[in-house]
């Protein structure tokens, strides 16, 4: 037998000193002196393992176990806010705000640039810059007029709403307005059937702007509302079909749309010049 | 955790949380270390309690954590723990009658000079009297690797007395 067999079965030896491997393992020792100072060393080392004394635990181990499990499962359901406000929870938050704000622009100016465009540039035609744009031809002509002429802006406006160039001036310096939101309001009147003086208040105290206020008034907001109907630049000719045929019946239609256009501007003027000197008299 | 549970984790604490510590003691040689790695076993039962398998024992199971934990620290605190020069002015009366004392620095020592796995072998089958097949069960290795784990863990103790025994001879 090897002394690395034989070393192998010293605990086989000292559990069973009768067995079988014990007598072959006795009998290397006994031939081989290395082997058996080896043995002799390896009793006194079993002897000790099997005397050592447990280690005792510290007192209330259980317990301090048990409040250190406590604690930190506590520790591990901290409110939704911390867990936010973690590094990486942080980054992945601003990753996602980023791609949505970027996935929104992209859409907004390359798959749909008509859409996100169209409530700035046809709705706010009347009067201001956008009016250059070839949809408000009719608004246009009108800026031009005002800036040269501002009787016949006035005159024009009149002309096409069938009311005098005086209501148009009262309204204009009532409603602190120019000549351009002036004919915008009546031609949103003129296809809504509301009152002029409830779209300017609309426009002017509510800060709404045009393409709001069509919507409001159930009307399309990227139509051009600059002329009662088709546009037709210096003209009012409400009752005229693209072929130039008058119908009699279309032109008294214009004409009482019109007329009652105009008194229910010169019927709000005066309840706003009554209200002028209520408010003086109580000042 | 259901309530239930909770309470038979309490009792499982309340059984085994000295067998753990004793393990290890013996395994990291240090008193603090040792509570600190009882408390990680502990909590990673905890975690996991739900998945214990009735059929299996607990007590192998606590073992195997724990044995699992220190290694971890063992691994984290190599510099502090690594196998150590024998100390010879423990085994200078090893012929003579033990103490308590004695004994308790002696395995220590004996088993502060092997490495982390011989010094898991021979605590599990010396000091806790487990089988091999239970070792190699709780280890997760084969029972051919335990036994030459084994095998040669005594040669390193044999070896270290050797050593001892001829210094205290020159």
């Amino acid at each position: 037998m090897k002394c690395r067999n034989a070393r192998n079965l010293f605990d086989e030896m000292l559990m069973r000193p009768d067995g079988p491997d014990a007598a072959v393992v006795r009998a290397h020792i006994a031939s081989c002196a290395s082997c058996q100072y080896a043995f002799s060393q390896w009793q006194v080392v079993v002897a000790r393992f099997g005397q050592d004394p447990a280690p005792r635990a510290p007192e209330n181990m259980a317990e301090q176990v048990l409040s250190e499990i406590a604690r930190r499962t506590e520790g591990a359901r901290e409110p939704a806010l911390h867990r936010i406000t973690r590094p990486a929870f942080a980054g992945l938050l601003m990753a996602c705000i980023c791609a949505l704000a970027g996935g929104a622009f992209v859409y907004m100016r390359v798959i749909r640039p008509e859409q996100s465009r169209a409530p700035h540039s046809a709705v706010a035609a009347p009067g201001i810059p956008a009016a250059q744009e070839t949809s408000a031809p009719a608004v246009t002509a009108l800026v031009a007029q005002e800036d040269g002429d501002a009787g016949l802006a006035a005159a024009t406006v009149a002309g096409r709403f069938h009311v005098s160039a005086d209501s148009i001036e009262k309204l204009r310096s009532l409603y602190r307005i120019g000549y351009g939101g002036i004919n915008h309001a009546f031609a949103l009147a003129f296809h809504s059937g509301k009152s002029v003086d409830e779209i300017l208040i609309m426009r002017t105290a509510h800060k709404d702007g045009w393409g709001l206020i069509a919507r409001k008034l159930g009307l399309d907001p990227g139509r051009d509302y600059s002329v009662p109907e088709k546009p037709s630049v210096g003209t009012f000719q409400p009752a005229l079909n693209a072929g130039g045929h008058a119908e009699a019946a279309d032109m008294n239609k214009a004409d009482r749309m019109a007329d009652r256009l105009d008194k229910r501007a010169e019927q709000m003027m005066e309840k706003a010049e009554k209200r002028a000197l209520r408010e003086r008299g109580r000042n | 955790m259901k309530p239930e549970q909770v309470e038979s984790f309490r009792k499982v604490v309340f059984e085994y949380a000295d067998y753990a510590y004793r393990v290890a003691y013996r395994l990291l040689a240090n008193a603090d270390d040792a509570r600190d790695a009882v408390q990680e076993t502990f909590i990673k039962l905890y975690r996991n309690f739900e998945k214990y398998d009735q059929r299996k024992s607990m007590k192998n199971w606590i073992c195997t954590i724990a044995i699992n934990t220190c290694r971890d620290m063992f691994r984290s605190r190599k510099r502090l723990y690594e196998a150590q020069e024998f100390n010879d002015d423990v085994m200078s009366d090893s012929g003579k009658a033990s103490t308590w004392i004695e004994n308790r620095i002696f395995t220590e020592e004996l088993l502060r000079s092997l490495d982390f796995k011989y010094r898991t072998v021979i605590t599990l089958f010396y000091l806790e009297q487990k089988s091999v097949e239970e070792i190699a069960y709780m280890l997760k290795r084969p029972k051919t690797l335990v036994k030459v784990w084994l095998h040669r863990a005594r040669n390193q103790i044999l070896k270290n007395i050797a050593q001892m025994e001829g210094v205290g001879k020159n």
